[in-house]
């Protein structure tokens, strides 16, 4: 299965077995997990220990996908590994956020679940529409091989055509069900995150409710809206496992043929378990170096939570996108960019409040005026590309575009983000109050 | 299975006994025999018994008079086609509810007409079409096919109310702009509004007609005439907005009783409730495969709100000089633009699978959590 759709996933080229997970170009950064450790207990400077661990979670992010993968494929049993798939497919995004959650970062957690379903949105879906738009493997071998067959057509073409129109012009279709039915669950978090948002912008402005008012009323929308959230996962994961099976399958691979599990289910167990601990231990000393990076003005919390982190958990999903994109496969590359997200915007998030009631932290859906109007209107242009059922380069462009013009914009609302960080700790409520206060009474 | 409400006819009666037969084939079914709790709730009002038999009387005797207003709107929309008999079913739906706006702008409750016209626009388009795509999904067949232009073209009209509240809304947000200026904004932009309802009346009935039946044209039986159907589902109509006018006034007994917030009531209880016959024929036609006519109900139900009863109020509130204004407030605005929005996605590929239905539901849910907040 490919990570966020009901594919099965091509086999993979490096050969089987549990040395095989570990054969890849990315894995030289495994050498970073132990140096990352060293650094946190040698208390080195906490940009060492944060870049150290970010280039050590790369490779691990991952094996962990792969062996998901693999023990999804050595159960047998369509159910459970569907189950499985959809569950840990994002796991070390899940790992990350309920460590940043114990320490109490949650403008940090929601700008990295944001991040993490733009970046897969617009970011890795803008450069597969781009690369399969541009990039032209099979037509290629088509011309090829008509040239070979009838020399002298072929030569007649491209004399006409000069052999480029054939690249300039491509159009990659895919099946609009499936995109379409991951676009409207994206719409419906978005639906949800911004009404808690106006909701909550609603009662500051008319209501005039402090802090401690204000997190008695939102902590139980939130808790209550995540569970419905989750509800219309599961109706989702129904969907596309049991009752529209064949309707949202992709026709994949070329070969279906029936994927062997390379590694046994225990050793894919165990493997899972000990990855897990691994990423949740060198998570939680990112984290760590987080609040002292920040503090020491390299960057804000903002950037780290919008741009990288999300780069951490998507690195591979990404390339893989782009790779199915350029073989012609774009109904798996939607697949992995926009089920991906989907399965953050209506699993991860409201897994991370459920998990932030569970632990007593106040971690709501609140996400900020600007960042809702950014999710919502970066869902509706990928909706508009999508709706067609066809892509080309141009569109790819857009994405990519729109993709950059929120980095930009992101870049000056920084020190707002501070504030606004700053505002979902409890205990400054008082000094802001006070604050506020001072303020009136100068004026 | 799809089975002819009205019956089989038999060959060889003349036209009147065979018209009696067809009313008597919608009238007297089992159900019917709850018609007793009509007479019994309208009684039960005057006689003021307590707010909880009330409730059930009146709940009671809707659910036979919806029954026959489904079956009326059927049979009309056999001689009608069934986008048009979807429009005429929300026709007299609404007629009532124009009437009861009207006396609460007489009352002045500007705040309780916008909260109420809003929720029946949220539950007609939210909470029945998703209803009636769950029902279709489950009950008839995987994919439920729809006439997507004729529903698109729905679409775009509400899109047209739902900015019409937005823009007086935003303007009222700026600085220095005066309550007046925005009640004079609300009436003329009213008026265009009601000029464009009328546009897409004529669109609807006369020049694209085409695009609002049903592609495949069941050769079904009608078995009474249009001018009885008509007539049917006017009385069952009127029967059914007097039941839902007095289990209206006792909701509000009840919910004192167990302090219900006032804004739950307001915008997703009372229409839940006044809705419940166009919810009822929504449902059961889509259960059957009639898409389109349960389209026209619950679509063409919220178009015609928003579109037809939205400015009538406005320029009613001008004539009585009340303050009614397109200035829904931005939370009531945000919560319309965005319904809008992700129904005409779910419209949009023509047809309708359980997943849309739970989606659409699902929302509806998560905006009634958000309305029982909403401190008083």
């Amino acid at each position: 299965f490919v990570k966020g759709t009901n594919a099965k996933k091509p086999p993979n080229f490096e050969g089987t077995g549990v040395i095989a997970l570990f054969k890849h170009p990315l894995s030289i950064f495994l050498i970073c997990v132990p140096f990352g450790i060293v650094s946190y207990f040698c208390s080195w400077d906490p940009a060492y220990t944060f870049w150290l661990n970010f280039f050590a979670m790369l490779p691990m992010a991952k094996i962990l996908g792969d062996i998901t993968e693999e023990l999804a494929a050595g159960l047998r049993n369509d159910l459970l590994a569907g189950l499985i798939n959809a569950t840990f497919g994002n796991a070390v995004e899940m790992v990350i956020t309920v460590q940043t959650l114990r320490g109490g970062l949650y403008a940090v957690v929601k700008a990295t679940l944001l991040g993490s379903v733009l970046s897969n949105v617009l970011l890795v879906l803008g450069m597969s529409f781009l690369f399969g738009g541009l990039v032209n493997v099979d037509s290629k071998a088509e011309q090829a091989k008509a040239k070979s067959d009838s020399k002298d057509a072929a030569d007649l073409e491209k004399e006409a055509s000069g052999g480029f129109s054939m690249v300039a012009e491509k159009v990659q279709t895919f099946k609009i069900l499936g995109a379409m039915v991951n676009t409207s669950m994206l719409l419906l978090s978005c639906l949800s995150f911004t009404l808690v948002t106006v909701f909550g912008t609603m009662l500051e402005d008319h209501y005039d409710m402090d802090r401690q008012e204000l997190e008695d009323v939102m902590l139980p929308i939130s808790r209550t809206c995540s569970i419905i959230i989750i509800s219309a996962y599961v109706a989702y994961i129904v969907f596309q496992l049991f009752t529209h099976r064949t309707v949202m399958a992709e026709s994949g691979g070329d070969d279906e043929e029936e994927e062997e599990g390379s590694i046994s289910v225990t050793t894919a167990a165990v493997l899972l378990f000990v990855m897990t601990a691994v990423v949740a231990y060198c998570s939680e000393l990112l984290v760590d170096s987080i609040e002292s990076m920040t503090s020491r003005a390299h960057m804000g919390e903002h950037f780290i939570g919008i741009i990288l982190l999300p780069i951490v958990g998507n690195a591979c999903e990404h390339a893989a996108a782009v790779r199915f994109a350029m073989q012609d496969k774009p109904g798996l590359s939607i697949g992995i960019a926009v089920g991906s997200s989907t399965q953050i915007a209506l699993f991860v998030v409201p897994f991370s409040v459920l998990v932030g009631w569970a632990i007593d932290k106040p971690m709501d859906l609140n996400f900020g005026a600007l960042n809702v109007t950014v999710m919502t209107l970066s869902v509706i242009v990928v909706l508009s590309m999508v709706v067609d059922g066809q892509s080309n380069w141009l569109q790819g462009y857009l994405l990519c575009a729109a993709y950059a013009v929120i980095a930009v914009l992101l870049q000056p609302y920084e020190l707002n983000w501070e504030i606004l960080a700053q505002a979902s700790h409890a205990h400054s409520k008082a000094e802001d109050g006070a604050q506020r206060r001072s303020a009136s009474t100068d004026l | 299975p799809q089975q002819p409400l009205t019956g089989k006819v038999e060959e060889g009666q003349d036209g009147c006994s065979r018209e009696c037969h067809g009313v008597g084939q919608i009238l007297c079914t089992p159900m019917n025999v709850l018609l007793v709790f009509v007479p019994l709730g309208v009684y039960s009002h005057f006689a003021h018994w307590s707010a909880a038999a009330r409730f059930s009387c009146n709940f009671v005797a809707i659910v036979p008079l919806a029954a026959i207003l489904g079956a009326s709107t059927e049979a009309l929309a056999s001689h009608t086609g069934q986008m048009i008999g979807g429009l005429l079913n929300a026709t007299f739906g609404n007629a009532v509810e124009m009437i009861v706006t009207v006396n609460a702008i007489k009352a002045g409750l500007v705040n309780v007409v916008q909260g109420s016209l809003l929720g029946s626009i949220l539950s007609n388009m939210l909470l029945v079409l998703g209803m009636s795509f769950f029902a279709a999904g489950v009950v008839h067949e995987k994919e439920s096919k729809f006439s997507a232009k004729g529903a698109s073209a729905n679409m775009t009209c509400l899109t047209l109310g739902s900015i019409a509240l937005a823009l007086p809304t935003i303007y009222n947000c700026m600085e220095n702009t005066s309550t007046e200026d925005v009640l004079s904004i609300s009436r003329i932009s009213s008026a265009v509004i009601a000029g464009v309802y009328v546009l897409f009346l004529i669109f609807q009935l006369f020049t694209h007609a085409h695009l609002f039946a049903a592609e495949g044209e069941e050769d079904e039986d009608a078995s009474i005439s249009a001018c009885s159907s008509v007539l049917l589902l006017l009385l069952a109509t009127l029967a059914v907005a007097v039941c839902s006018e007095f289990l209206v006034d006792s909701i509000e007994g009840v919910t004192e009783e167990y302090g219900l917030p006032g804004a739950f009531i307001g915008v997703i209880l009372l229409p839940i409730v006044g809705n419940a016959a166009e919810h009822a024929t929504a449902v059961t036609v889509a259960a059957k495969g009639k898409m389109d006519l349960a389209l026209g109900v619950a679509v063409g139900s919220s178009t015609q709100i928003a579109l037809l009863v939205v400015p009538f109020s406005v320029i009613v509130g001008w004539a009585f000089d009340v303050p009614m204004s397109l200035d829904f407030r931005i939370f009531d605005t945000t919560v319309m633009i965005l319904s809008v929005f992700i129904t005409h996605t779910a419209l949009q590929d023509g047809c309708s699978n359980w997943l849309e239905g739970s989606i659409l539901i699902a929302i509806y849910v998560l905006i009634a959590i958000i309305c029982w907040y909403i401190p008083d």
